[in-house]
């Protein structure tokens, strides 16, 4: 079974005086045990909606309208707040592109990994020292523990900070961790090192990743699998090194397109014209349709399903043979599992 | 059809650098020449006084038609580089040339003719543009100030501009506010602010870092012809090694503010020849896979 | 779809609506528009000519005298009632001199920095640490003009400028460095310009929640000196009832009506400023509005 089902998941933002913005629609997707999983998208698309979605994070104006999300078999939006709480840290872990910022600015650092360890009921006799964990756990992301234990927040660096968080998110040993854009805004040597640290944890410790990001070189060099987002829905699921080698929808090869190596001796971008479609309104068909350039006559009226492709994954153009409406789960090749 | 080539528009394409940047090719004479600029701040941390050494001896020059990339990290003074060529931070040390003339130390109504020849174009889309004021007013002002226009003829200028850098028809963008527009739209507007006045140097500070990947290209492209068909200078500001190689001819990589390596943008990239430059060019993601088009 | 379904509906301008939707902004703008509808038509609600000493001295509130007489002869309703118009007037005069002068002070302070603010936010400290209600009494026993509105108008404007120019300095202190505000520079702005029709606009909400806040605090220092006799003890506020009340020893002889009257009318007045201000505060943080 997979860890983290999404079945026909949708989220809407109201206000009083215009309609409904549709910012997730019917999303379905799985991530398997020890997988990590990209979520590719632009902004707007929906990408950080879904992942606040995925924890029972959404705050107003933003609206769960519909669809589940099952983690380990138990369905998220039917669990008490308490049986909630106790799944947050110690099963699913977060991290934000702000979290290096939310550390307390007043406390020094060991104080936030006891507060954390507290407030998530670390039990010292079956768990283990807690101290000797959070060493441990600080060992893990590269910092040298005790000088960053006693110091406060702003005497770290951004990328120090971030490694902090990170490491604050393992500490309860967390089955999956979900990260929305973790690197934007630090130095490219910083978020270098970053990635790879996060990749290395992740292969030895097993959990499974969510990555939200529009770095689409990142997600796609880290990831097993990726998913694509546009106007809300996922329009393509792949493995990474399949979707990099071949895309199949037009707006994967487009993001594809804007993308190079500055070290190719021939070096070229696309860029993909126009904008993406008011959530308020979305068309009737394929949403990226206005802006796809090999769209048809059915794309503007019959909206596309994803479906298998020849190639494994899924796919939601309309140009590969349309199929009818499937409720069959997305699914893609389960990955070894390494732990 | 999953082989079929990508049919976006291709945007850029150099295969060995920008058009006219061939080795060897005569360059034109400089319009801009900085030398040897430092900028020291010096700060108050309780009782000491602790000097902070943002630039620390850097020296280019500019030429009309011609991109020059500065790339380094927060930190590097790239910024501060900027910052004294607008003439909005006064260089400790060092000189700024401008066609001959020593503009380092500008006040008054000098420093104000100089603004006019020097523009800048930024990197926050959201916070270049006043959010309380229309697109037509924003790009108005420095033609009101610069050349004296007013009334219609200020709208008709302010509308041709609008047009050309893609915001068509210009008069249906002139009087909506900013949050109105898209983020590209908005750096659009940001540009033809930037050209209203006739600069003869354009200084772009990460002006796509914000923007969605996939409309990037179109705006470096707006830069490039920017800077071809006017025959302006640009100082182009960033981080981003990909788009440093797509619109620069020249390159200078900074670090704690000293420049470690410069040279033609292909050359430095291809070949470089400092350990910084290799870090900076080794943090790029490398995806396995990714099919060269 | 019909010519009428295309035309756009007539709607309140969006800042209205927002302040609406607030309930305790709602509250305080229909209390608002009590009292300013009580100083308009006072001469048509009140039962009296408030400067009318015809009648007996320290009557009982009565169907005759809703809240009874003054000591001297006054009605006490009639006299509240015109005493709207002084404080909203004193008020709303005292306020707008009081946050242009914050306005002028903060502003430049904080934009050009450098000694100019040394100097202006010693004098902006300065203004703060004196204690304001010494110093009123002080200025009103010295400047000349004796005890004329004028005297009262200036003397608050002058003690109540600093809080204000304070917080208007650290906001200008944020936006001076946004690009846009640099874009302008370049542009070829001047340094007026830069400030009052660049930045300024952006500032709309803290300088009407200043200005609210001034009126509120421009009542109640009118009225604080009224009662303690400083300015002309005949002119018809709820200061100068209180004050009468006071010498005529309302509180020893059981004439409540007197003291509370224009107490609470004077509560309700600054209640009503304060609670619209919470409104104000969501136009400018989207977050505090109702979704």
């Amino acid at each position: 079974m997979p860890l983290v089902e999404v079945r026909h998941l949708s989220v809407d933002y109201r206000s009083r005086d215009l309609p409904p913005a549709h910012a997730v629609r019917d999303v379905s997707f799985d991530v398997a045990e020890g997988e990590f999983v990209g979520l590719l998208g632009e902004s707007g698309c929906g990408k950080s909606t879904l992942g606040n979605a995925l924890l029972r994070l959404l705050d107003r104006p933003a609206h769960h309208a519909g669809g589940e999300v099952r983690f380990d078999g138990r369905d998220l939006y039917a669990l008490t707040d308490r049986e909630l709480n106790r799944l947050r840290w110690r099963e699913i872990a977060t991290v934000f592109q702000s979290s290096m910022n939310a550390l307390n600015p007043v406390l020094r650092v060991e104080r936030q990994f006891r507060d954390a360890m507290e407030a998530h009921r670390w039990d010292p006799r079956t768990e283990g020292d807690p101290r000797e964990r959070v060493l441990e756990v600080l060992r893990d992301v590269e910092l040298d523990a005790e000088r960053v234990l006693r110091s406060y927040p702003h005497e770290l660096s951004g990328g120090m900070r971030q490694r902090v968080v990170l490491a604050l998110a393992l500490l309860l040993r967390p089955r999956l961790v979900v990260l929305d854009e973790p690197t934007t805004g630090l130095d490219v040597v910083v978020q270098r090192s970053i990635v790879d640290l996060l990749r290395r944890l992740q292969r030895e410790h097993g959990f499974s990743v969510l990555f939200i990001s529009h770095d689409l070189g990142t997600v796609l060099e880290i990831a097993d699998r990726v998913l694509v987002m546009y106007a809300g829905q996922v329009v393509e699921s792949r493995p990474s090194a399949d979707l990099a080698a071949a895309p199949l929808h037009p707006y994967t090869r487009g993001l594809l397109g804007s993308f190079a190596d500055p070290r190719d001796e021939h070096v070229s971008v696309t860029a993909v014209p126009g904008r993406p479609p008011s959530l308020d309104s979305p068309p009737a068909g394929c949403a990226f349709a206005p802006r796809c350039p090999v769209r048809v006559a059915a794309c503007a009226a019959v909206p596309p399903v994803l479906a298998p492709t020849t190639r494994t994954g899924w796919c939601a153009a309309t140009g590969t043979p349309p199929r009818g409406p499937t409720s069959r789960p997305c699914r893609t090749p389960r990955r070894r599992s390494r732990r | 059809m999953p082989d079929a080539a990508p049919p976006f528009p291709e945007v850029m394409a150099w295969a060995s650098g920008p058009a006219g940047s061939a080795e060897g090719a005569a360059a034109p004479s400089p319009l801009l020449v900085a030398d040897g600029l430092v900028k020291t701040y010096t700060r108050r941390r309780g009782l000491r006084r602790e000097e902070v050494h943002a630039v620390r001896g850097v020296s280019f020059a500019l030429a009309p038609g011609r991109v020059q990339a500065l790339v380094g990290q927060s930190g590097s003074g790239k910024s501060t580089v900027a910052k004294m060529l607008t003439g909005t931070e006064r260089p400790t040390a060092g000189t700024v040339t401008l066609e001959g003339r020593d503009v380092t130390h500008l006040r008054g109504a000098e420093l104000r003719a100089y603004r006019s020849q020097v523009q800048m174009v930024f990197q926050d889309p959201f916070a270049a543009l006043n959010p309380t004021k229309s697109v037509g007013a924003s790009v108005g002002r420095p033609l009101r100030n610069h050349l004296g226009l007013s009334g219609d003829a200020l709208r008709e200028r302010v509308v041709a501009l609008l047009d050309g850098v893609g915001l068509s028809p210009g008069s249906l963008y002139v009087d909506k506010l900013p949050h109105q527009l898209s983020g590209g739209q908005r750096q659009r507007v940001v540009i033809a602010r930037a050209l209203a006045p006739r600069p003869r140097l354009l200084i772009a500070d990460e002006p796509i870092s914000m923007l969605d990947v996939s409309i990037r290209a179109e705006i470096l492209e707006l830069l490039a012809t920017t800077v071809q068909e006017r025959d302006v200078a640009m100082l182009y500001i960033t981080h981003d090694l990909l788009s440093a190689r797509l619109l620069a001819d020249d390159l200078m990589v900074m670090r704690d503010g000293a420049v470690v390596e410069q040279g033609p943008t292909v050359r430095v990239v291809r070949e470089p020849e400092h350990a910084y430059t290799e870090t900076l060019l080794a943090a790029v993601p490398r995806p396995p896979g990714v099919v060269a088009r | 779809m019909t010519a009428a379904a295309l035309r756009p509906r007539a709607r309140a301008p969006q800042w209205f609506t927002i302040l609406w939707r607030n309930k305790k902004a709602r509250f305080g703008m229909l209390l608002l528009l009590a009292f300013v509808l009580l100083a308009l038509l006072a001469p048509v609600i009140a039962p009296y000519d408030p400067r009318d000493r015809s009648f007996a001295g320290g009557l009982p509130p009565s169907a005759a005298h809703w809240f009874g007489t003054t000591g001297k002869g006054y009605d006490v309703a009639s006299q509240a009632i015109f005493g709207a118009r002084t404080s909203l007037v004193i008020g709303l005069v005292a306020g707008a001199i009081a946050t242009a002068i914050s306005l002028l002070v903060g502003m430049t302070a904080g934009y050009l920095g450098g000694m100019v603010d040394e100097v202006l936010s010693f004098a902006t400290n300065l203004a703060l640490v004196v204690p304001a209600l010494p110093l009123m009494i002080t200025l009103a026993a010295y400047v000349p003009g004796g005890g004329s509105e004028w005297m009262v108008i200036i003397v608050i404007s002058i003690t109540g400028w600093a809080g204000a120019a304070r917080l208007k300095r650290a906001q200008i202190l944020t936006l001076r460095n946004r690009e846009y505000i640099q874009a302008a520079r370049m542009a070829g702005d001047g340094t007026f310009h830069v400030i009052f029709r660049e930045i300024a606009p952006n500032m709309t909400s803290l300088i009407v929640v200043g200005f609210i806040g001034a009126v509120g605090g421009a009542i109640g220092a009118e009225a604080g000196l009224a009662f303690l006799g400083i300015g002309n003890p005949d002119t018809i506020s709820w200061g100068t009832m209180l004050y009468w009340a006071n010498t005529d020893g309302a509180l020893l002889t059981g004439a409540f009506a007197r003291l509370v009257v224009p107490g609470l009318l004077l509560a309700l007045l600054t209640t009503a400023l304060t609670f619209v201000n919470f409104g104000v505060d969501a136009l400018s943080n989207p977050h505090l509005r109702e979704p």
